[in-house]
């Protein structure tokens, strides 16, 4: 047994701090108003010259050919410093893409989402499908060399700013469920779509985007119509190491006791005794996330590891950014203050990128192999 | 014992909540602003003229009544200070016309009500006062579904005659796991109409057992919450009081949890309802906390430790 990642990557670590010193706290990990301005684009931009967006890309579509746990430490160091997020377009949409897309596909899409230059959207969630997304409506019917697009897609994540949408769509009857459902690319500037905001308690802006009778080329198709099901299980698979970053929590946690040291709370013995105990949750993060690195080394299917990793990552950080207000702190109400800030931005945590019911559910049956029904 | 309303009760209640059924709830809390609001001096001065700001009297013991329309006026997410005036008041020989607020005398930073108030109860180890600021306290900006102003540097003096300190903390104790009870309630309500109406999985999400179970807890967490403020506000006991407080502000977080977990992203957008109250919770937790800990008082009282 072994718990260190090796030297290799704890050198890429090293590298990856360095290139960050550059850029400072730009902030781009929390969904707050404005997360994605100009410094985020030359940051992204940075990581494309460094061809560090493609790390994990085989070598003959232009990546690195690293493993893919270059790609841990990578936005590990970036959720440290609370630089960035993952990337959908270089991650999710990459990579099926390179799995599942045509070789004109390849060429058309993959050099802008290595270089950092095009920006790709989610358009999987809609009004009537959340955690369902088997049960997703937004219609795309064949008409020729087109698909006519109708529906309507909501919570999309920087939807207003992006490039392309990365759709689910169903093709299929409703009855269909998961084996009706097709992925296409969409030109966000097509008419027929219109986007509008949504806010979220973090600030974030999220969006309805609604489409009527959008025609999308079915060479924007990725995989087989009615295929999409399949892939997007596939391409979740290829990103679970990056599902959450337990930096993350031990950065929040190390804030957080560097603003109650500050206001000289840490004496207090409610205090001491809180944040002891918080501290021992951070180390089980952290632990669980080496579990899910040692599944993906591994080459196994690192499904109910991420899934540990990602439930117990995103209720810690709730429970650290909470408990300044909880301690009655006076600032922690205020609109600015840096803990009202990281307690807001946590809020959404367990419910983005996969409920924690649904990585319950994924623990109880894969894991421990409980039955669905009896 | 008879935990029903009485039929004077019924009738109070009832005449409040069709007071609020046009004058609170929601809709005027997003007229006021939602999560930032203002302060809702039109409400305060109806509740006035119909008697229910005075329903308790002078130095009563009991004060069930008053908790109840605090409760009331908390579910439907007013923006008032009328709990300092229901159940803390009463027990000071003070003349007020306006809002109050109220801060601990170590107090310094954000307060509720601060910047509407024509007065101040500031609650010392051993003494009350009553600050009227010679001039208005700055608003601040805080977006957990209260106003707020910045306390600094009160005036001296104001210096209440034989005010019992315990006893006014005791009594704020009450008004704000009162007001933690009203403001859950309408979370718990908001989410269980939610998941019976949600369907995911072709079948409504409150049918999944993992989900009912959670919101079970929660049901019990808010009657627990409810009956023990409830409890205080009837006998006045300072001990009863620091459980009540402690029990509603552990609850309120596990409320603020499940309710949000259970809607998903809907309940994480500005245009839904349910972070008019959650917000509140937290905001609530935070002032109970700096009037002194509550579970620490709550040793305090028992034991005397």
């Amino acid at each position: 047994m072994n718990f260190d990642l090796g030297p290799e990557l704890g050198a890429f670590r090293l590298e990856v701090r360095a290139f960050l010193e550059d850029f400072g706290d730009i902030g781009a990990f929390f969904h707050h108003e404005g997360a994605y301005d100009d410094a985020t684009r030359r940051l992204y931009l940075a990581l494309g010259e460094r061809n560090w967006l493609a790390l994990a890309w085989p070598e003959e579509v232009g990546g690195e050919g690293k493993h893919p746990l270059f790609e841990f430490v990578l936005w590990d160091e970036m959720a440290r410093s609370r630089a960035a997020r993952p990337p959908l377009g270089s991650g999710i949409v990459a990579k099926t893409i390179i799995r599942a897309g045509t070789e004109e596909q390849k060429e058309r899409f993959l050099p802008g989402l290595r270089s950092g230059e095009v920006f790709f959207s989610l358009g999987y969630s809609e009004p009537e499908a959340g955690s369902d997304l088997a049960g997703l409506r937004t219609r795309a019917v064949r008409r020729g060399d087109v698909y006519v697009v109708t529906g309507e897609k909501r919570w999309t994540s920087g939807g207003h700013r992006a490039d392309y949408l990365w759709m689910l769509c169903r093709t299929g009857t409703q009855e269909s469920r998961g084996r009706g459902l097709t992925i296409l690319i969409v030109d966000r500037r097509s008419p027929g779509i219109t986007v509008s905001p949504l806010t979220a308690l973090s600030g974030e802006r999220f969006n309805e985007i609604f489409f009527d009778e959008v025609e999308v080329p079915v060479d924007n198709r990725i995989g087989d119509e009615n295929g999409g099901w399949q892939l997007i299980g596939e391409s979740l698979a290829t990103e679970r190491h990056v599902q959450f970053q337990p930096s993350r929590v031990r950065r929040d946690f190390d804030d957080l006791v560097e603003w109650l040291s500050e206001r000289g709370l840490t004496g207090d013995p409610v205090v001491r005794y809180r944040l002891s105990d918080l501290a021992v949750r951070v180390a089980e993060v952290e632990a669980l996330a080496l579990a899910m690195c040692e599944a993906v080394q591994d080459g196994r299917d690192a499904a109910v590891e991420a899934a540990a990793n990602k439930l117990a990552g995103s209720e810690v950080a709730q429970e650290v950014s909470r408990l300044a207000g909880d301690l009655g702190v006076p600032d922690s109400v205020v609109v600015g203050s840096q803990i009202e800030y990281l307690w807001r931005q946590s809020i959404s945590e367990t419910i983005g990128g996969g409920t924690s019911e649904i990585m319950r559910g994924l623990i109880a049956g894969r894991g421990l192999g409980l039955p669905l029904k009896g | 014992m008879d935990f029903t309303l009485d039929s004077h009760q019924e009738a109070v209640l009832e005449a409040v909540r069709t007071l609020l059924s046009r004058h609170g709830g929601p809709a005027r809390l997003h007229d006021l602003g939602g999560d930032e609001p203002g302060y809702d001096h039109d409400l305060d001065k109806r509740l006035a003229e119909a008697g229910f700001l005075d329903i308790a009297e002078p130095r009563s013991a009991c004060r069930l009544d008053a908790a109840l329309v605090l409760e009331t006026l908390s579910g439907a997410l007013a923006s008032s200070a009328a709990g300092w005036r229901l159940l803390v008041l009463p027990t000071l020989d003070v003349d007020v016309e306006g809002p109050v607020a109220l801060v601990a005398e170590s107090h310094s930073g954000p307060a509720r009500f601060a910047a509407d108030a024509d007065a101040l109860v500031v609650i010392g180890d051993d003494r009350v006062r009553l600050v009227r600021p010679d001039r208005r306290i700055p608003r601040v900006r805080s977006r957990l579904g209260w106003p707020v102003g910045e306390v600094s540097g009160l005036p001296e003096g104001g210096v209440i005659d034989e005010a019992p300190a315990a006893e006014v903390r005791a009594w704020a104790r009450v008004a704000l796991a009162t007001e933690m009870v009203g403001a859950m309630q309408f979370a718990l309500d908001i989410t269980v109409r939610h998941v019976s109406d949600r369907r995911q999985f072709d079948r409504a999400i409150g049918s999944f057992q993992a989900v009912q179970h959670g919101l079970a807890e929660c049901s019990v967490a808010v009657e627990g919450a409810r009956w023990l403020a409830l409890e205080a506000a009837f006998t006045g006991a300072a001990s009863t009081a620091a459980a009540a407080l402690t029990q509603a502000s552990e609850a309120s977080k596990l409320i603020f949890r499940r309710t949000h977990q259970y809607h998903g992203a809907m309940g994480f957008t500005r245009e839904y309802d349910l972070h008019l109250s959650t917000l509140r919770l937290l905001a609530l937790r935070s002032e109970a906390e700096s009037l002194g800990r509550p579970a620490a008082a709550c040793a305090h009282e028992h034991w005397g430790i």
